[in-house]
Parts: C-alpha cells; structure tokens; sequence
C-alpha cells in the first residue's frame, strides 16, 4: 500500500463530489431501504432439505451499517445473496426501496442490481483478461457511448479515492490482494448504489489493507450508502454501527 | 455499433474514455491466444479450401462449357450436376466443422469463465446480455477466420491456377486439371454466409446455457 496516497485521498475534486453525494442523498428522516418478513431458504442437496436461513425478519434504515456476524454456514452469504436478488427465497418476502423482489424475472433482478445494488466479494472476482479501470467500468460495458464516458470519469474518480490511480491500467494479477478488493469495491460502487452487500471483504487480505478496506465502507457509508457487510471478525464487525449476530439461519 | 472497426481499434486507448462489450471480447480472445489461434487457424483452413475448390468448379464448368457442343451438351449437363453435387456436400462437410470447432471452443471457453460470468450477472449483465456476449464471441472468431480463409483461399486458387496452366502449356492431353479457376464474387460471398451461418449455429448452445447460469450458483464455481 502506497503510504503516501493513502494519507493524501488528496484528489480534493473526488472528496468533494463525496461530499456533494452525501448532502444529496442524506434522508431528511430515516425511512426502511430493507423490510425483510418470514425469510426462509432452502436448498436441496440430492435427497436432502438443507435449511440455510430460518424463518428471519427484519428492518434496516437507509444509511445504515450493518454487520452481519456469524460463524461459518450461519447464512450470512445465503442472506446477502438473497438481499441482492442472486438467490430466489423459498418463502417470505424482501422488499428494498419497496420493490418486491419476490416474483421479479432474473432479467429485472439484474437491472434493478445494475442500479441499486453493489457486490464487493471474498475472492474480488475481478475479469483477469481486464485492466483494473476497465474492470471498474464493466457492468456499464453494453450501455451507449456517451453514458461510458460519463462513467469513465466517475471510475476514474472512484480507483483514485481508492488510492489507485497508478495501478488503472494494471490487471488483477499485478496487484495485491488489498488492492484488487478495493477495485472490486470501487465496481461495486460506480453505478452509485443505494445498498452496498459485501460478503468478508476483508477475509483474503492482510490486516493492514483489512483496515484500509474498512475505512473505505465507513466513509462510503457517510456519504448515505447503506452497507451491509458479512464477517465472522469481530474487530471488523465493529466497524459497523448495528451488528446483526447469525447463527443456524437465525438473527440472534 | 459494435462492429465499426476504427472504433474497435481506438478503444484500446484509454484517452478515449471507451469501454464496450468490443474491448471485452478482444481481451477475452488475446488472452486465450492458443486456442483462439487453433480454432481460428482451422475454420480459416476450412474456408480457404472452399473457396479453392469452388473456384476450381466454377473454371471447370466455365471450360467445359466453353467447348462443349450441341450434341454434348447433355453430358455436359450430367457432368456439372455431378461436380455441383460434390461441391455441395464438399460444403456440407465444411460447415459441420466449422460448427463443431467454434462450438467446442466457446463451450471451453464458458466452462472456464462460469465464475466471470457469474459475476458479470451478479454487477447487473442480463441473460440477454451473456447471450449477445457469446455471439459475439463466435462472430469474432468466424469473422478473423472468413477474413484469413478468404485471403488464403484466393492464394490458393490463383497459385494452382498459375501450377496448372503452365503445366498445361505443353499440350491439353492431361484433361480437366488444365482448367483454370474462376474465383466469383458469388463463391466469396457464400463464405462469408457459411461463416455467419456456422458461428451462429455454433453458438446457439453456448449461449443459452451461458444465460441459463444461476448467478449464486456460478459464484460458488472452483
């Protein structure tokens, strides 16, 4: 990690369009972004029922951070992905900005995941045929011209709060972990999403970038971004501002 | 859109502010160079030998009408059925190939790529999207390959025209080889038409199992 970027985010043009970001989108009052009821997931496994997720309800404000903690096999993926429309319920309802997601085809979940939600993963998932700004830029890769070059500014702006700047033209094998998780996060963030799902972000990083990452969620977050985050550590857990404690598929 | 060529070549630039499904394509190429250039290589060889052996058919039948009289002219016939028949199933067999190595090479390719693509739906891609990802693909690959094979294929041609007409030179008494190819603009477009056709076809199962992927499920792909 370059020492020298890092304390300088410095890109005083990106600090402010942050700040801008954040006196638009700040909610006047808290208003539910996620109203979760009865949510249950099964998955079949050849002749077996296994229960991923129990029969789980709850509210989340937007603008909060959450972390959602558990051990491994908790649920804390199988919810995510269930709040990011990868995974269809097997009952109970999920409702994000009130759309029903239930019922939605996966052509819709796709759109409405392009325009409300970012996915930051364990292992980056980064495209290695592509260069880190290009990765960055491709969910918008089918869209019209004079749109990617509006969103190339912003993902230029976004690697650059990321301290990257130097490394936009590298592919994911040239960088380190800490760096390709956070051109996952800047991905995630380019389509200026309400929610942001992040599943261990920091499990496949050093602690040093681990912390770097973390700060990166909680300056997002108070730009008015709600993040919802998985992990099974504690300290990086309390990063958040409301800790959701999984266990068996429950909330505890 | 997607095919304009200076656009294709400008987008590597990064001045240019350009990202498209292009740039996705020909890095998703270049970066698997061996087997691009195999499957390339092979539909290119396919598509060259069509057009050398049309153009042979389409000299021979331009010779032997030439000197056929009225009361050959049934023969005639017979014979340029006969040499269409086999042209035709020359084609056939053209095709087939053509079909199964770009078929082969995109299944590969999908295989490989499942966790990709299932990233590529979870950021927001549609199912629509994946498919026109994979067509794309297959065009790309029988397009560099109509490109070489047709230049390959008119080389060929020339070449054994040039190898047969001086060898002829001496007399006519070894037949129907003396006959010099004709290359049409006809043979040329029905290459282009077989590759079209071919990388559709062959791209058809792809990329309806490449849009089937449950994004979850492609995640979890080792």
């Amino acid at each position: 990690m370059n020492e020298k970027n890092r304390t300088n985010p410095g890109n005083r043009k990106g600090h402010d369009t942050l700040q801008k970001q954040a006196e638009g989108r700040k909610p006047k009052e808290k208003t539910p972004l996620i109203e979760v009821k009865h949510l249950q997931k099964v998955f079949t496994v050849g002749q077996m029922k296994v229960k991923a997720l129990g029969e789980v309800s709850f509210v989340i404000q937007q603008g909060e951070f959450i972390a959602l903690q558990g051990a491994s096999g908790a649920g804390k993926s199988t919810l995510l992905q269930l709040l990011g429309g990868l995974e269809q319920p097997s009952s109970g309802s999920i409702r994000i900005s009130g759309t029903k997601l239930h019922g939605m085809s996966e052509d819709e979940l796709a759109r409405f995941r392009k325009e409300n939600v970012g996915f930051v993963f364990q292992f980056f998932n980064l495209i290695p045929t592509l260069t880190a700004l290009e990765n960055v830029m491709v969910s918008r890769m089918f869209d019209p011209e004079s749109e990617v070059e509006a969103a190339w500014d912003y993902a230029v702006e976004l690697l650059t709060r990321m301290a990257l700047e130097k490394r936009m033209s590298h592919r994911p094998s040239e960088l380190s972990g800490g760096e390709q998780q956070r051109v996952a996060i800047a991905r995630a963030l380019l389509n200026r999403p309400k929610l942001l799902l992040a599943d261990e972000p920091t499990g496949n990083v050093d602690s040093g970038s681990g912390k770097h990452i973390m700060e990166l969620f909680k300056k997002e977050n108070r730009t008015g971004t709600t993040i919802i985050l998985a992990t099974h550590n504690s300290e990086i857990a309390s990063y958040a501002n409301r800790i959701m404690k999984m266990k068996d598929g429950r909330i505890m | 859109m997607y095919f304009n060529l200076l656009s294709w070549i400008k987008l590597h630039k990064d001045k240019q502010k350009k990202f498209s499904v292009i740039d996705y394509i020909f890095r998703s190429l270049t970066e698997h160079k061996l087997r691009t250039y195999l499957t390339v290589s092979g539909i290119a060889v396919c598509i060259a030998l069509f057009i050398l052996f049309n153009s042979l058919g389409e000299g021979l039948n331009d010779y032997i009408s030439g000197r056929t009289s009225s009361e050959h002219l049934e023969r005639y016939e017979e014979m340029s059925e006969l040499l269409d028949g086999w042209l035709n199933v020359l084609t056939s067999v053209f095709v087939i190939i053509l079909v199964v190595a770009v078929a082969n090479s995109m299944l590969i390719s999908i295989s490989e790529r499942q966790r990709e693509l299932g990233t590529l739906k979870a950021i927001g891609i549609t199912s629509g999207q994946v498919r026109k990802l994979v067509f794309f693909e297959a065009w790309a690959i029988t397009g560099l390959a109509f490109l070489i094979g047709t230049l390959l294929g008119i080389a060929l041609a020339l070449g054994c025209d040039q190898l047969f007409t001086s060898a002829g030179s001496g007399g006519e008494g070894l037949g129907w080889f003396f006959a010099p190819a004709k290359i049409t603009f006809r043979t040329i477009i029905s290459a282009a038409f077989i590759s079209i056709v071919a990388g559709t076809l062959a791209a058809l199962y792809p990329a309806l199992r490449a849009a089937s992927l449950k994004p979850a499920e492609a995640l979890r792909y080792e």
